[in-house]
């Protein structure tokens, strides 16, 4: 077998030579049977090779892929994997603890402050100033609504007892004060029904039910 | 080297027809405009019709052993980037070259070197030279996967998959005549494999 034409053989198969090495070639497997037999195992090589079944793998690879894009390999409920990369990236960012730090530094700096510049209230204000955060949200409702409730009952006789004036004036600016520190509970559902209806004196949420320690 | 371009591919044998699962026509384009929209019930439906045929593909290229992890690493590739894929040829054309760049870029990843170019015809003396099941077809794959890495991986690309000697020099970063010349040791290795 002759390795010059051997080394060719591929080549023919492929239709690749040029016109002249073909006809060499060809010329040489009349009278090379070593040459001829190789040329005929290569194509049966090829024949086979293109006759290659593909086989799907033992395992179900599915799951795993779902995982990793982020959907779900049962239900399949659609998460696209950018989406969730980004859900990463959001609950590990920097920024975001710089931001909750500094809301943190500011709640904490604005309750200082809070707790060093309260002013003295007298007996009206005296329920506000019991020290748990409750009773101070509660307060100005209770302070308020007796307020109002003394105006219902006296009418224009409050106005000739001072000693009530004052009362109710602390009262008022005690609730005035709880209304600018306490946005949270201003934010509350039954806060609202209570300064609709009038806050009932029994400091019971006529809307929910809620106490408000009135 | 990004190779997700379908580009001028002509395979001899088709993806789509080749996986046999029917993944031709509107079916298949509607459930590939849905993947791209992140329906994962439609991706399923690509990853059911052509996971044979990537599967196969890097069982032959790479190693039986990872030819599992590769074919995840394709699917996962080819959902992230199927932004890209404009619809110039069929999918299965497309996801066949995603899955080849995945092949080729995990093949750098284990350190496998086609450094054994011209000692195919020998590489197969320990191979079986005839079979000793009655699946000829796995111990002819089984030799092809005992073939030096870079006769494997021009013979399967060029007398498998179809790519012509230009299109593989391009993908492994070698010249048109390496890849004839390592075609031509890997057929005669294997020659000595056929029933």
């Amino acid at each position: 077998m002759n390795d010059t034409w051997t080394d060719r053989l591929s080549e023919y198969i492929d239709g690749t030579l040029g016109e002249t090495e073909r006809g060499a070639l060809e010329a040489h497997l009349a009278g090379c049977a070593a040459c001829a037999t190789a040329l005929d195992e290569l194509r049966r090589v090829v024949a086979r090779a293109r006759a290659l079944d593909d086989r799907p793998p033992a395992a179900d690879l599915w799951p795993g892929i779902a995982e990793q894009i982020g959907v779900s390999s049962g239900a399949h409920q659609v998460v696209s994997l950018a989406e969730r990369r980004t859900r990463r990236r959001v609950a590990f960012t920097v920024p975001q603890l710089a931001a909750a730090a500094a809301l943190l530094l500011l709640l904490g700096s604005g309750s200082a402050y809070l707790a060093l510049h309260r002013p003295p209230l007298g007996a009206g204000g005296a329920i506000a100033q019991r020290g748990p955060a409750a009773d101070l949200t509660v307060a100005p409702v209770g302070a308020r609504a007796r307020d109002r409730a003394a105006r219902q009952r006296h009418g224009a006789r409050a106005h000739t007892e001072p000693g009530d004036d004052r009362l109710r004036d602390r009262a008022g600016a005690a609730g005035a004060r709880g209304r600018s520190r306490q946005r949270v509970f201003e934010s509350t559902p039954c806060r609202h029904h209570a300064a609709q209806v009038g806050a009932p004196a029994a400091g019971q949420c006529a809307g929910t039910g809620q106490d408000l320690g009135g | 080297m990004e190779l997700t371009s379908p580009g001028a591919v002509t395979l001899r044998r088709d993806p789509d027809q080749a996986t046999g699962g029917g993944g031709t026509g509107d079916a298949e384009t509607a459930d590939v405009a849905l993947a791209a929209s992140g329906d994962g019930r439609a991706f399923e439906r690509l990853y059911r019709t052509h996971v044979a045929r990537v599967h196969s593909l890097a069982r032959r290229m790479i190693n039986p052993d990872v030819a599992d992890d590769v074919t995840q690493d394709v699917f996962v590739r080819a959902w992230s980037k199927l932004g890209t894929f404009r619809g110039e040829a069929a999918f299965g054309t497309w996801l066949h070259r995603v899955a080849i760049n995945v092949i080729l870029a995990r093949r750098t990843t284990l350190g496998t070197e086609r450094g054994r170019y011209y000692d195919a015809e020998n590489a197969l003396d320990a191979v079986p030279g005839r079979p000793v099941v009655h699946d000829l077809s796995l111990d002819f794959q089984e030799a092809i996967g005992r073939l030096p890495d870079g006769a494997r991986e021009v013979f399967v690309l060029h007398d498998v998959e179809g790519y012509k000697h230009e299109e593989i020099a391009d993908m492994l970063g070698i010249v048109p005549g390496t890849s004839k010349s390592q075609l031509h040791h890997a057929r005669m290795a294997l020659r000595k494999h056929l029933e």
